[in-house]
């Protein structure tokens, strides 16, 4: 089963999130922070990281940098909200695989999600 | 109007729990950022509570709260950037927002769409965004607006200039074949800049990219356009790449061709892809691994919320069991002593006493626990006063620093309940009244800025809560002579009143006008209101004020309602309860110490006369000398300053009583506040102490 490390501050998106994905065959981990996805990225080694950009502590765009220091082969896929355009380009050249904007379509995660782990 | 929002009712808990917090976040630093200006920690997260707002309420489809929470992070963006100034305009705006945000949060509760007009706020935000623009109005992309913009029609060709060419020629002589790869996007891809970043990076996972159109760096550069043009080199053959392209999201129609190059020509062109070199490694990534798909909630039950939301009535009516329990513990010990002392010791009486201290120590945990699972923090209400004190102290012209303490202090709910408007007028009258305007604090030698604290803290069985301002204070030769105009009391009797007495004088219905007419004391508006308040939960209030220095206002609570402790007394063979948190002592005298004060009767303790109040009286009538016994007991009870003693027959003990209402068919009698049941089985009545304080004042 793939597993999925999903990272964002409100618990309330990972519930979200973590539901969608279990339900369709996920294996989900989270963490609320870029330091605790960090961290939890190198116990775990998920297959694909869903990545929230504005967090507390460390944000995504270093979270990205430091998993790529791990893994360059990481897969990242930053969750962005409309307006952090900028943002998610820098995390993209940092390398991140791909995006997705908020607000989430389920149909939309999954076909995402798909696309890199299967 | 039902919103229809997309969540589940968890998760609209969940959100509910964290709007909330992302509330107080702004509410407390919205007024740090006023008072520290530029803070770049504080704007952070500022920043981030209004931006996680923002994705959170778009998600569950709330519209509205979505577009207010945008517009605001625009501004926010802009203050984060060092853009905008902070200003108190700006702050105030930021205010509104939380206000308006907060009446979103309420549709999602009452499932019901407000009246809110959420075109006003978008505005002001709006022309905060844009007023640190010098007329170039360049703020980020409003939510409506397609961040894309109509693309000119590029050709299914591209021109190469010599270095392109050379890199082509290069990659042919490596034995890759040059392919033309042209996307066009759904019409209005999100963030279309990324999606055209990110597509050609994908593309370009296969082969190497000799040129493409828009360029990456054009891309980077926020060039949009609706199509992609790419030009690949790669070992693939068109079929892998059009599978590729296939899944890449927002892509409406692709085309894929071998390219020719004039420069080209005579070059060999490979027919086919060469077989049995393994993969680029970008197509590798692609390729996916086949993994069971079980699902397992394990990691959701792993995150499962411990916490259940009961009902506040059913907190309730447990209190009340428990009450019960209360009762018949006390009780059984009462018949267990009866038959200890009737009958001899053996082996049953001795069973009967072992189970009924084991049944005590259960109620009283249980009791304990109850009690706790209705107490909240008295945070929940100090969190709006900051805002509200900043507000008043805008309004009033005057500079405050507002300071809370104890806020983890619990207290149960339904006292909180109570509590709030009382805490309200007196921080307001403290504002209002109590704290001068800088002119007027400098010019005493004071700080421009007053200071005003609102604290809590657990004190034995009680909280106490208190306001302290360092304000003008309460002048009491004012109070006295407006209660003598009022003809509240004599000059005579007033006189006689310690400072501390007139100052509490203020607490009396009546006064109040007068104050606020003529605004002598500064104080006083409705000040009677919010003694009775705090004495209807059978708490107290006390002041002490000092002219010049400021006031305090001191509010002892009980830890719950619904069980107290209290003193009892008997009165012609009959059980009363005197409230504990009232009673400051008791005294035993001789009948013949009583003396008369204008026809009153009192008592000098330690050289001060205690007026008196002979409870058989109260609720026997009249009675004469005659029926009272030579030695009799005073109970001293102090509320909100004043003193009186009541007489009675003799002390019973302390005792926790459950508090019950007299029931509509008893209604209300003087006198009296309630009724308990004793262990015996036998009620007493709960002696109402405000009333008869206030009827002694009077």
């Amino acid at each position: 089963m793939a597993k999925v490390l999903l990272v964002d501050d409100a618990a309330f998106m990972r519930m979200r999130c973590a539901k969608l994905l279990t339900e369709n065959g996920y294996a989900v981990d989270e963490a609320e922070n870029g330091q605790e996805a960090v961290e939890k990225y190198q116990k775990i080694k998920p297959d694909l990281v869903l990545m929230d950009i504005t967090m507390p502590v460390m944000d995504g765009l270093t979270a990205v940098a430091e998993i790529k220091k791990i893994d360059p082969e990481a897969k990242i896929v930053m969750c962005s909200a409309l307006g952090q355009q900028n943002t998610v380009m820098s995390a993209i050249k940092a390398g991140a695989k791909d995006f997705i904007v908020k607000p989430y379509q389920p149909e939309k995660i999954l076909s995402t999600i798909k696309r890199f782990v299967g | 109007m039902g919103l229809n929002l997309d969540a589940s009712p968890e998760e609209l808990k969940i959100f509910l729990e964290e709007a909330e917090e992302h509330f107080q976040t702004l509410e407390e630093d919205l007024i740090r950022l006023e008072k520290e200006d530029f803070n770049e920690e504080l704007m952070q997260e500022i920043f981030r509570a209004s931006h996680t707002l923002k994705g959170s309420s778009a998600t569950i489809g709330h519209t509205r709260m979505a577009e207010l929470t945008h517009a605001m992070e625009n501004v926010l963006d802009r203050l984060r950037k060092k853009q905008l100034a902070v200003s108190t305009e700006l702050v105030d705006i930021l205010f509104e927002c939380l206000d308006c945000l907060r009446v979103l949060r309420d549709e999602i509760i009452n499932d019901d769409e407000s009246d809110l007009e959420l075109g006003g706020i978008l505005q002001k935000l709006s022309s905060a965004r844009d007023s640190g623009d010098e007329g170039t109005g360049a703020g980020p992309a409003a939510l409506s607006s397609p961040e894309t913009r109509p693309a000119e029609k590029s050709k299914l060709s591209l021109e190469l200039n010599w270095e392109e060419s050379d890199a082509l020629r290069h990659c042919v002589e490596e034995g890759t074949h040059p392919i033309l790869v042209r996307l066009t996007f759904d019409v209005e891809p999100e963030m279309a800049a990324v999606r055209l970043f990110v597509t050609l990076m994908a593309v370009g996972e296969i082969g190497e990219i000799i040129k493409s159109d828009p360029s990456a760096e054009e891309i980077e550069n926020e060039k949009v356009s609706e199509c992609l043009t790419v030009l690949i080199c790669t070992k693939e053959d068109e079929e892998k790449l059009k599978k590729l392209v296939a899944e890449l999201p927002n892509i409406a129609r692709s085309e894929i061709e071998k390219y020719v190059y004039e420069g080209l020509e005579g070059q060999v062109q490979p027919d086919l892809p060469e077989q049995g070199i393994s993969p680029a490694g970008g197509a590798g990534e692609i390729k996916s691994e086949v993994k069971s798909s079980t699902a397992s909630n394990k990691a959701n039950n792993k995150k499962a919320n411990r916490t259940v939301r009961v009902d506040v009535d059913l907190l309730d009516s447990l209190m009340n069991l428990v009450g019960e329990l209360v009762i018949d513990r006390t009780r059984l010990f009462q018949i267990l002593t009866t038959i200890e002392t009737e009958y001899e010791i053996d082996e049953i009486s001795q069973d009967l006493g072992r189970t009924s201290v084991h049944i005590a120590r259960v109620t009283t945990q249980l009791q304990e626990q109850i009690m706790k699972a209705r107490m909240l923090p008295v945070e929940n209400l100090f969190n709006k006063f900051p805002r509200m004190v900043r507000d008043l102290a805008q309004k009033a012209g005057k500079e405050v620093n507002f300071v809370m303490a104890g806020q983890e202090t619990e207290l149960d709910r339904s006292i909180i309940e109570e509590i709030g408007d009382p805490l309200i007028h007196l921080l307001r009258n403290a504002v209002d009244h109590g704290i001068e305007i800088p002119e007027e604090r400098s010019a005493k030698g004071k700080s421009a800025e007053g200071r005003l604290k609102l604290q809590a803290a657990h004190e034995e069985n009680h909280i106490i809560i208190t306001i302290k301002d360092d304000g003008r204070g309460i002048d009491p030769e004012l109070v006295r002579q407006s209660a003598i105009k009022k003809g509240l009391i004599s000059e005579d009797q007033a006189k006689r009143l310690t400072d501390k007495e007139a100052v509490s004088l203020i607490f009396t219905s009546g006064l109040s006008t007068v104050a606020k007419v003529t605004d002598v004391s500064g104080r006083g508006v409705g000040m009677d209101v919010v003694r009775n308040n705090i004495e209807k939960i059978n708490g107290a209030i006390e002041i002490n004020s000092v002219v010049g220095e400021g006031t305090e206002f001191k509010i002892k609570l009980p830890l719950t309602l619904a069980i107290i402790r209290a003193l009892l007394v008997s009165i012609d063979n009959s059980v009363y309860a005197v409230p504990l948190s009232t009673v400051t002592e008791t005294i035993r005298i001789q009948r013949q110490q009583i003396e008369y004060v204008n026809n009153h009767e009192v008592i000098v303790v330690r050289g001060k006369a205690l007026p008196l109040k002979r409870l058989k009286k109260v609720f026997y009538g009249h009675i004469t000398d005659e029926d009272e016994r030579d030695k009799l007991f005073v109970v001293v009870v102090n509320l909100a300053g004043q003193q009186i003693g009541f007489v009675v027959d003799s002390l019973i003990g302390e005792q926790e009583i459950v508090i019950k209402s007299l029931g509509k068919y008893v209604g209300e009698v003087q006198g009296v506040s309630g009724a308990t049941i004793l262990g015996d089985g036998n009620v007493a009545l709960i002696v109402d102490v405000s009333t008869l304080v206030k009827k002694a004042a009077s």
